[in-house]
């Protein structure tokens, strides 16, 4: 049985609101909370895996970070707004 | 389908990353990770970076294979093949390194760049494959 789903309630910008469901539909999912978790479950995927790093690893040098990301996104994007 | 981007890696990019031989490497895998990009890993590749970094770096190299960026990439008859045929000419030209041929064939593939410290084996089998040179240190 899976578990019980806490309800949580978000403020989102109109657009960004309209974009979701559009994904989400686009994407199949039964409901946009379904969409919704699972791109929240990826993302703490990373978050943590993120984590584990920088505690064995250290930080990344800021400026070769910077340079990674414009590379792999394209010259063009100055900075995704993940990576800030 | 999303499109997928990322890189694909060689094994010196491998040995960069579990190393910090430059810091460029370990920027690339955590942008990577943090844009929720993919680096297809050739399997090839892996074995040469297993057999390249010391053994303190054994650890790190564990968890970059958790990294939610590395897909393994085998190396199966089919794939072999391709590679094998598009590595012909280095053969005639003296010995095939397997895991270029492996790295040009997946990002052919995948229609990625390859994230590598070296590229001359990969430009011997494709003049033409993207690459994407990590910076010297």
């Amino acid at each position: 049985m899976s578990p019980k789903k806490e309800r949580i309630t978000v403020s989102l910008d109109p657009d960004l609101a309209a974009e979701l469901k559009a994904a989400a539909e686009r994407a199949g999912a039964a409901s946009v909370s379904e969409y919704v978790e699972g791109a929240l479950d990826a993302r703490m995927v990373r978050e943590r895996w993120l984590a584990r790093w920088r505690a064995a690893a250290g930080e990344v040098d800021p400026e070769a970070l910077a340079y990674a990301r414009r590379r792999l996104l394209g010259e063009q994007v100055a900075q995704h707004p993940w990576a800030s | 389908m999303g499109v997928v981007s990322g890189r694909v890696l060689t094994s010196s990019a491998i040995v960069d990353i579990a190393t910090n031989r430059s810091v460029y490497g370990r920027a690339f895998l955590v942008a990577a990770v943090e844009l929720g990009m993919t680096f297809p890993t050739p399997s090839s590749a892996l074995l040469q970076a297993w057999a390249a970094v010391p053994p303190e770096a054994r650890a790190l190299l564990e968890l970059f294979l958790d990294a939610p960026a590395i897909v393994v990439e085998g190396l199966g008859a089919a794939v072999a093949a391709r590679a094998g045929v598009r590595a012909h000419p280095t053969q005639q030209a003296g010995r095939v390194d397997v895991a270029a041929a492996h790295a040009v064939e997946v990002a052919i593939e995948r229609g990625l760049a390859i994230l590598t410290a070296e590229p001359g084996p990969l430009r011997a089998i494709d003049p033409e494959v993207e690459i994407e040179e990590l910076p010297a240190p």
